[in-house]
């Protein structure tokens, strides 16, 4: 894997002076970058650096697809106890919480379910039988968390997939914030966090995808001081089968898709984990993401 | 659904601590920790005791979350501690126990030990010296001597020569095993010019319940050796014939306590315990008297006319006390808590007591807290408490043969009915993240709760109180640091 | 009193599940304020001082060695 790595001094819209620079590099499948409103080169690349190193520690901790990293051996522990060190274990403790607090539908344990269901746009949904064998090995409740130890039952696996990205955004956040005391925004796939206001007073400009109310998709422009954004859905992974679209959004408990849920949330939260959290959640809802959202009293922007 | 509502600000906390968590802050894991206290405390009504105790606690911390603990003790008392006589309208004459020491060895000295102020290594000398420097230093007045006091009319009859000096160490060790189970084990050893104690203690404890429960049972042994100076004298024998029956006695002590912790909720953690104690072997106060009375009135020795007639007082040999314990703490907002506690304590001498103690932390902010507390004490008096004898009834006069009719009296306030109450305020100033400064006062006060014993009217006994309700106060500076 | 005494008792000896908090749940209870045992020289001195002027003694667990004040 080749790790590139570009520093970009930005212009200004409007006239033709600087107006900060940008760090970008590729981490998490996803093109990562880092926006400074500053023109101290060599300050920027020290931080990008960081950044990016940063980044990439935590997808080589934390991804499924190493056979290198703690989340491997857990996945193959074959039902023996693992201790997990501080920051794997803070980790598992906001999982579960996130678990019970969503009563279960937020379930690191579902990744599971990717073994019956292929989002390739085609119709080949899994039988009944396929989804209902896979259950027995899906719910977190089943594994026991123990602090420090983590137990996964054989024949189960963990997938940190769901708040990875948001988890890396946060903390190149703080390892930022702890060095630079200017304006900036991490952005790594379109899960945002920002710091602000910019040098001129202005707030972080973020373009998102949102939907009117005649369900027309348009680009608006989100203003933030502070906090993160975070996406959740992609409307490209579905299947269609008689006439009926199973989106890509699975409920652990049953093991099928959820029912009428928007093709795309975003929403702002103060961190960008808990923005993610939240449009996880809500998509979790099906028909009812946009008034769950209202619920909690977060600005949010749905398509469907 | 209710958990929709909630479900942003729970987990706004639950990131807030993910994200904390990981963060690498500049929090130290401590390896040591030192705590240094000293005590003043006096009391009121002319039983003026000042005793200053510094303490030292140092505690070295492991990474196998083991430790190793040592204290050490310094107490000096300076003052005076009822003798055990009744309140009279007479004056009474009393001789001291170090006095009557000093004049045994006196008797037995040589004279080639006459040169006290150059050989330091004679032992006998030694001891003299000792003697008098406590009789000098803790007597109220020169005048006093050797021989003994005097106590006016109307005046609780208080000894004021012989307390001393007590310095004691202790030394502790924790040590985790598997399975959640943590070992205890520890000596200490307390040491004063008349008595020495040594005592062995370990406990285990297990933690369940993803450590919300924690079941422990712990022991202490213990070994008292008294030596008097005056040496022990028969139980309930005569006072003031130097007839000492040994020079020194001994005592037992087993201690068993079983106990359990319980995290109620998020806010309430709470523990009890039950505990036994028993006690066998020597559990007198060896200069403790009683008066002996004549419907109200003293009555003189029979062996020597000069003075009144005073008993020795006699415990029984064995002592066993129960105790139940529970304490609840209560996390109040962020940053403050309640605690309620309560022991229940009954024993074979026929006390019962109760101890109910409040406190409640309030936070001011990060260099400030204050702990108003209040406790509630009251006991109910040992079988054999008397606050003096009763010609006849108690004690039988035979020309000059006295005989105790009882196995057991004792005068000692600490055995008699009463209730107390202490208000007290801490102060805490954290300086830092790893130290803080401690200041606390507390204010103790007794009422008596025993039936009066009846006396002949215009006796010696007529109208005096038979329980000097003992009023204190203490002060407490404290300053602690780790690193 | 005893009522009370007995149903905790048996409640917290029987170990039920639904008493207690999560590892994530300790926040409070963390906190030095809301440590049981309290500080160790606070009770020290204060048994000390009973110790020499009542006729209980510990209940709390038990320091290391006695005087011959009691």
């Amino acid at each position: 894997m080749t790790y590139s790595f570009q520093l970009t001094q930005l212009k200004a819209e409007h006239s033709s002076s600087v107006a900060g620079c940008k760090v970008a590099f590729s981490a998490m499948a996803s093109p990562c970058e880092v926006l400074f409103d500053n023109d101290d080169l060599t300050q920027v690349l020290e931080l990008g650096l960081l950044a990016q190193q940063e980044a990439q520690r935590i997808e080589r901790k934390f991804s499924r697809y190493r056979d290198d990293n703690l989340v491997y051996a857990i996945n193959h522990s074959q039902g023996k106890a693992i201790s997990l060190d501080e920051e794997t274990a803070g980790l598992m403790d906001f999982c579960y919480q996130i678990y019970e607090l969503s009563e279960g539908s937020f379930d690191i344990s579902s990744g599971l379910l990717r073994q019956a269901w292929h989002f390739d746009g085609s119709d080949n949904i899994p039988t009944d039988a396929q989804v209902e064998q896979l259950l027995p090995n899906i719910g977190l409740d089943k594994a026991i968390w123990h602090p420090p130890l983590f137990t996964l039952p054989a024949g189960m696996e963990i997938d940190l997939g769901g708040i990875g990205k948001e988890y890396a955004v946060d903390k190149v956040f703080e390892l930022i914030q702890q060095r630079y005391s200017g304006a900036f925004l991490v952005n790594f796939g379109g899960d945002i966090r920002v710091h602000g206001p910019r040098s001129d007073g202005s707030a972080w400009s973020v373009g998102i995808e949102g939907a009117d109310a005649e369900r027309t998709v348009k680009q608006t422009t989100v203003k933030l001081l502070s906090g993160g954004l975070a996406t959740s859905g992609d409307s490209k992974r579905f299947l269609l089968k008689d006439g009926i679209r199973y989106s890509h959004i699975l409920n652990p408990k049953t093991g099928y898709p959820v029912v009428g849920a928007p093709r795309s949330i975003t929403t702002v939260a103060a961190t960008c984990i808990q923005a993610g959290i939240l449009s996880s959640l809500a998509l979790m809802k099906g028909n009812a993401a946009e008034e769950f959202l209202h619920q909690q009293s977060i600005q949010h922007w749905s398509i469907r | 659904m209710q958990l929709t509502k909630n479900i942003n600000t729970a987990l706004a906390v639950a990131t807030g601590s993910l994200l904390n968590i990981s963060t690498a802050t500049a929090e130290i894991t401590p390896e040591w920790e030192l705590d240094i206290g000293t005590l003043y405390y006096q009391e009121s009504d002319s039983r003026v005791q000042a005793l200053a105790t510094p303490v030292i606690n140092i505690k070295r911390l492991f990474a196998d979350e083991s430790s190793v603990n040592f204290k050490m003790t310094f107490d000096s008392l300076s003052g005076a501690s009822p003798n055990g006589a009744a309140i009279a309208n007479v004056p009474q004459t009393f001789t001291s126990p170090s006095a009557l020491a000093e004049a045994n060895a006196a008797s037995t000295q040589t004279s080639a030990s006459g040169n006290t102020g150059y050989d330091d290594y004679d032992d006998d000398d030694h001891d003299d010296d000792d003697d008098e420097k406590y009789i000098s230093a803790f007597s109220s007045s020169e005048s006093e001597g050797a021989s003994g006091y005097t106590v006016p009319a109307g005046e609780l009859p208080l000894d004021e020569s012989f307390e001393d000096f007590r310095q004691s160490y202790s030394l502790n060790w924790t040590q985790p095993l598997k399975d959640n189970v943590t070992m205890n084990l520890g000596g200490s050893l307390s040491l004063e010019s008349d008595f020495t104690s040594m005592a062995v203690n370990g406990a285990l404890a297990k933690e369940f319940n993803q450590k919300n429960t924690t079941a422990s049972i712990g022991f202490n042994l213990e070994l008292d050796t008294i030596n008097p100076h005056g040496g022990i004298q028969k139980g309930l024998g005569i006072y003031g014939q130097d007839s000492a029956i040994a020079k020194s006695d001994n005592k037992q002590v087993g201690d068993l306590v079983l106990g359990i912790s319980q995290v109620m909720n998020r806010r309430w953690v709470m523990d009890m315990n039950l505990s036994f104690s028993y006690a066998n072997g020597y559990q007198s106060d060896a200069y403790k008297i009683l008066s002996v009375v004549d419907r109200g009135n003293l009555i003189s020795d029979p062996n020597d006319a000069s003075r009144y007639l005073y008993l020795y007082e006699s415990r029984p040999q064995a002592r066993l006390k129960i105790s139940a314990f529970m304490r609840h703490k209560f996390a109040i907002g962020s940053d403050d808590s309640f605690e309620f506690a309560h022991r229940y304590m009954t024993d074979d001498w026929g006390i019962n007591s109760n101890t109910t103690d409040l406190t409640y932390h309030f936070k001011v902010n990060d260099h400030l807290y204050v702990e108003p507390h209040y406790r509630y004490y009251n006991q109910s008096a040992a079988n054999f408490y008397t606050p003096f004898l009763e010609v006849d009834t108690d004690v039988s006069i035979n020309g000059t043969e006295v005989t105790a009719n009882r196995n057991y009296a004792s005068s000692d306030q600490r055995l008699a009915a009463f209730s107390a109450e202490t208000y007290g305020l801490k102060i805490g100033i954290p300086l830092d993240k790893n130290s803080e400064l401690s200041l606390r006062v507390e204010q103790y006060q007794q009422q008596d709760q025993n039936s009066r014993k009846e006396v002949g009217a215009g006796s010696n006994l007529d109208g005096m109180s038979q329980f000097s309700e003992l009023s204190a106060q203490w002060l407490q500076l404290g300053y602690k640091v780790r690193w | 009193m005893n009522k009370i005494l007995i149903l905790i008792l048996l409640t917290s000896v029987t170990g039920c599940s639904y008493l207690g908090v999560k590892p994530w749940e300790r926040d409070l209870l963390a906190k030095p304020h809301m440590s049981l045992e309290g500080s160790a020289m606070d009770g020290a001195f204060n048994d000390h001082i009973y110790f020499s002027k009542e006729a209980s003694s510990g209940g709390s667990g038990f320091g290391g060695g006695g005087c011959g004040c009691n």
